[in-house]
C-alpha cells in the first residue's frame, strides 16, 4: 500500500505515489536550482514541466491511474540528468557551486532539504525517539540509547524525557519526512556552500541599502516607521506567543500529572482506605467499602467509570490544549467530539450508578420496641454503658472519637445510638427502643431495621445501654441508627453519667441546658420538664447573690466532676 | 583541457544553428524539434532544449504562438523572428566558411 498525492503539472492533475513525488520534486528543484532568475527561470520551468506533464498524459492514457517512480525514471531518462543541463547548456563560466553537486546523482541532490527531527520507528526499538536523534546528529543511535537506559538510573527521568520526546517528536511516515529525517551529512563542504550563501544574501541586502539610501528622504521615513512598526508587531507577536508557549506548558504539565496519578490511582490495586480517629487507624478495601455501599458490583463499577470518565476527559483536554499552545500540533480530527461524546458516557454511567444506589436509601423504615421497667426498686434510675465484656464483643467504645464504621468478621459495628430522656404520663418509666433503616422499599428497610443488633441490660435499677450496634455486612450500609427514649413519669430522676456525653441527643429540659453539661448530673422530672437540682441550687445561690451584694464578684469554674466558687471582695 | 568539453563547445554551436534550420522552413513545438534533433543524433535527452529555445527567444530570435493540444497542456510553437531570418542567415555563411577550413584542415592531416 502506497500513499497517494494529486499533483498539478502543467495545468493537468495527476495522481502519483508518494515516493515518485520525491523522485519528481527533487529532480525539478534541482533544475530549477541551476538557473537565475534572469535566464527566465520560470519559463524554462514551466516548459519543462508541461513537456513532463504531456508525456505523463500519454503514459496515463494506457489506462493507468497512479503514476509510480519507473515513469518518473522514464521521464528523466528522456528530459536528461540534471548534470546534462549543465554541460550541454549555455555555461561559459561553470558555476562552482553547482559543479558539486553535478558529480552526485540527482537522487543525491534530494539530501540538500534540510534536516528535521523525526521519530524513526522503522529502525527504532521502542518509539524510534532515539534512532531520530540519531538520525538527526549523524551519530549512531545506540550512544542515544545507552543514555536514555543509564538515566533510568536517576529515578526514571528517562522514561519522563523519553515519553515526553515521543509526544513532541512527529513519526516520520512519508518518503519526504523519512528522507529529511536523514537530512543532509554535515561536511565542511556543506558548511561552506551555507556560508557562501548567506554572505550573497547579506550583500544583497547591502546593495538593496545603497539604492535605498539614494532614494528620497519620505519614502526612508516611511519605511522607517513601516520597519518600526512592524518591529512593535513582532513583539508583540513575540509576547503573545511567549505566554501561549507558557500557558501550554503548565497546561500539559498540570494535566499530565494529573492524569498520571489518576491513571496510577486506577492501576495500582488501592488495598486499604484509611479512617483517621485519634492516635488509632483503621484501614478497609476498597472492595469491602463499595459492597457496604452499593447494592452491586456493577453499580459500583458503573459509578467508578463514570467518575473516572468525568475527571479523565478534562485533563486530556487540557493536555491537547497545551500541545496545540506549545507546539502548535493539532490534535486529531474529531478528538474533541470523541472527548465529548466520552464526558457524557461518564456522566450518564455516574448518573445510572448514582441513581440505583440512591433507589436503595429511597424508604425509611423504624421498628419500635417499649419495655415497662415497673420493677425498680427506687425513684431514681442509672444510665450506664454497657460494655464490652456484658455483650461479648471485641469493639470498643470510642467515647466520641466516632470513626465512620468498623467492619470485622462480616459485621458492621456503627456507633449511631442517641438517648434521649422524655416525660410521659403512666404510671411507670418506660424504655423504647427504636431502630431505624433505609432500603429500596418498606420491606426490606424493616427487614433491615430488624436485623440491627442492639443490646441494653436492666440491673436493679441501673439501665446499661450498649453505645453502638451492629449489623450483618450482608445488610449493607444504609443509613441504621438506633434511637433509645426512657420516658419518665413525674417525680422520678435519671441520672446521667459522663460517659454519655456523646450519647445524648437534644434532651429537652428546664435550664436550656446543652447536652454535654447535663452529664454527670441527676435530672428529675418535674411539671415544668426536666430539671436539675444542682443547677436549680447554683441559679438560687447566684439570684441571692445579686440581691445581697453587687460588690462581691463571684466567678464560677465548673468542671466536669465539681464547682468551686471563687469570691472576691 | 577535457576532450568532454572541447565536444560539448562544438555541439553547442552546431545546435542552435540546426534548430533555426529546423525552424526556418515550418514552425514546430519543441517535441516535434526534439524527434528531429534525435533522428540526427545532435540531442540524447529533452531537458536540455528548453533553457536553448528561452535564450534564443529572449534574444530576439525566435518566437511563438501558444496552440491547445488534445494531449496534455497547450503547445508553443516556435518560428523564426525577421532577426532570426537574418541570424539563421549569417550562421550559414559560417556554417559554409566553417565546413571549408575544417574541410581543408583534414584533407592537410591526411
Amino acid at each position: 500500500m502506497k500513499k497517494t498525492l494529486t499533483i498539478n503539472l502543467g495545468g493537468i492533475v495527476f495522481n502519483i505515489d508518494d515516493d515518485a513525488f520525491v523522485v519528481l520534486k527533487n529532480y525539478l528543484d534541482t533544475i530549477k536550482g541551476y538557473f537565475d532568475n534572469s535566464e527566465g527561470r520560470d519559463e524554462i520551468m514551466t516548459d519543462i514541466e508541461s513537456r513532463i506533464a504531456e508525456m505523463l498524459t500519454e503514459k496515463m492514457n494506457g489506462g493507468k491511474e497512479v503514476i509510480n517512480s519507473n515513469d518518473i525514471s522514464a521521464i528523466i531518462k528522456i528530459m536528461g540528468q540534471p548534470e546534462d543541463y549543465i554541460s550541454d547548456d549555455m555555461d561559459e563560466q561553470p558555476r562552482t557551486q553547482y559543479t558539486q553537486s553535478s558529480q552526485h546523482t540527482y537522487t543525491h541532490a534530494n539530501q540538500t532539504t534540510s534536516r528535521r527531527l523525526f521519530r524513526d520507528t522503522e529502525s527504532g526499538n521502542v518509539g524510534g525517539v532515539c534512532a531520530g536523534i540519531g538520525h538527526y546528529f549523524g551519530v549512531d543511535p545506540i550512544w542515544f540509547r545507552m543514555a536514555f537506559v543509564l538515566s533510568v538510573l536517576f529515578l526514571g527521568t528517562g522514561i519522563f524525557l523519553y515519553i515526553i520526546l515521543w509526544i513532541i517528536m512527529p513519526e516520520a511516515r512519508t518518503s519526504a519526512e523519512k528522507l529529511s529525517m536523514r537530512g543532509e551529512p554535515v561536511t565542511f563542504e556543506n558548511i561552506g556552500k551555507t556560508v557562501e550563501e548567506e554572505m550573497k544574501n547579506v550583500k544583497k541586502k547591502f546593495s538593496n541599502f545603497d539604492n535605498e539610501a539614494v532614494n528620497n528622504t519620505a519614502h526612508n521615513v516611511k519605511s522607517g516607521l513601516n520597519q518600526v512598526g512592524s518591529f512593535l508587531v513582532s513583539i508583540f507577536k513575540f509576547a503573545f506567543q511567549a505566554i501561549g508557549k507558557i500557558l501550554g506548558f503548565l497546561f500539559l504539565i498540570f494535566g499530565g500529572l494529573i492524569l498520571f496519578a489518576l491513571i496510577v490511582g486506577i492501576f495500582t490495586p488501592v488495598d486499604q482506605i484509611f479512617f483517621e480517629s485519634g492516635s488509632d487507624q483503621w484501614g478497609y478495601s476498597l472492595i469491602e467499602l463499595s459492597n457496604l455501599f452499593f447494592p452491586s458490583g456493577m453499580d459500583f463499577w458503573l459509578t467508578i467509570t463514570g467518575f473516572i470518565m468525568l475527571i479523565a476527559v478534562p485533563l486530556i483536554a487540557l493536555i491537547f490544549a497545551g500541545t496545540t499552545m506549545l507546539f502548535g500540533a493539532k490534535p486529531p480530527k474529531y478528538t474533541g467530539i470523541a472527548l465529548a461524546g466520552v464526558w457524557i458516557l461518564g456522566i450518564i454511567l455516574t448518573a445510572i450508578g448514582g441513581l440505583r444506589t440512591s433507589v436503595e436509601f429511597s424508604k425509611d423504615s423504624s421498628i419500635s420496641e417499649v419495655t415497662t421497667l415497673n420493677e425498680l426498686p427506687s425513684d431514681t434510675i442509672y444510665l450506664d454503658i454497657l460494655n464490652e465484656k456484658q455483650i461479648n464483643s471485641s469493639y470498643k467504645y470510642s467515647h466520641g472519637n466516632r470513626e465512620p464504621f468498623r467492619i470485622k468478621d462480616g459485621q458492621l459495628t456503627i456507633e449511631d445510638v442517641e438517648v434521649n430522656v422524655l416525660e410521659t404520663n403512666s404510671k411507670y418509666p418506660q424504655l423504647e427502643i427504636i431502630k431505624q433503616s433505609r432500603g429500596k422499599n418498606y420491606s426490606e428497610a424493616d427487614q433491615r431495621a430488624e436485623n440491627i443488633q442492639f443490646s441494653t441490660q436492666i440491673d436493679s435499677n441501673t439501665i446499661y445501654i450498649s453505645p453502638f450496634f451492629t449489623v450483618s455486612s450482608d445488610d449493607k450500609w444504609r443509613n441504621q441508627s438506633v434511637q433509645v427514649n426512657l420516658y419518665l413519669p413525674t417525680g422520678k430522676t435519671v441520672f446521667l453519667p459522663k460517659s454519655y456525653k456523646h450519647i445524648i441527643y437534644d434532651i429537652k429540659n428546664y435550664h436550656d441546658t446543652y447536652d454535654k453539661n447535663m452529664v454527670n448530673m441527676f435530672w428529675s422530672m418535674t411539671d415544668s420538664g426536666l430539671v436539675s437540682p444542682k443547677i436549680m441550687k447554683r441559679e438560687k445561690k447566684r439570684m441571692d447573690q445579686d440581691a445581697n451584694d453587687f460588690e462581691k464578684f463571684e466567678i464560677n469554674i465548673t468542671t466536669d466532676d465539681e464547682e468551686h466558687s471563687i469570691i472576691i471582695q | 583541457m577535457k576532450i568532454e568539453n572541447t565536444k560539448a563547445q562544438m555541439r553547442k554551436g552546431v545546435l542552435e544553428y540546426c534548430i533555426l534550420l529546423f525552424i526556418k522552413d515550418n514552425e514546430m513545438y519543441p517535441s516535434e524539434i526534439i524527434s528531429k534533433l534525435k533522428e540526427s543524433k545532435l540531442m540524447v535527452v529533452e531537458g536540455t532544449l528548453y533553457p536553448l529555445l528561452t535564450r534564443l527567444k529572449n534574444a530576439g530570435i525566435l518566437t511563438y504562438r501558444w496552440e491547445e493540444s488534445t494531449s496534455g497542456p497547450p503547445r508553443k510553437y516556435y518560428c523564426l523572428t525577421p532577426i532570426g531570418e537574418t541570424f539563421t542567415n549569417e550562421l550559414s555563411g559560417t556554417w559554409k566558411a566553417l565546413e571549408e577550413a575544417v574541410t581543408f584542415a583534414q584533407k592537410q592531416s591526411k
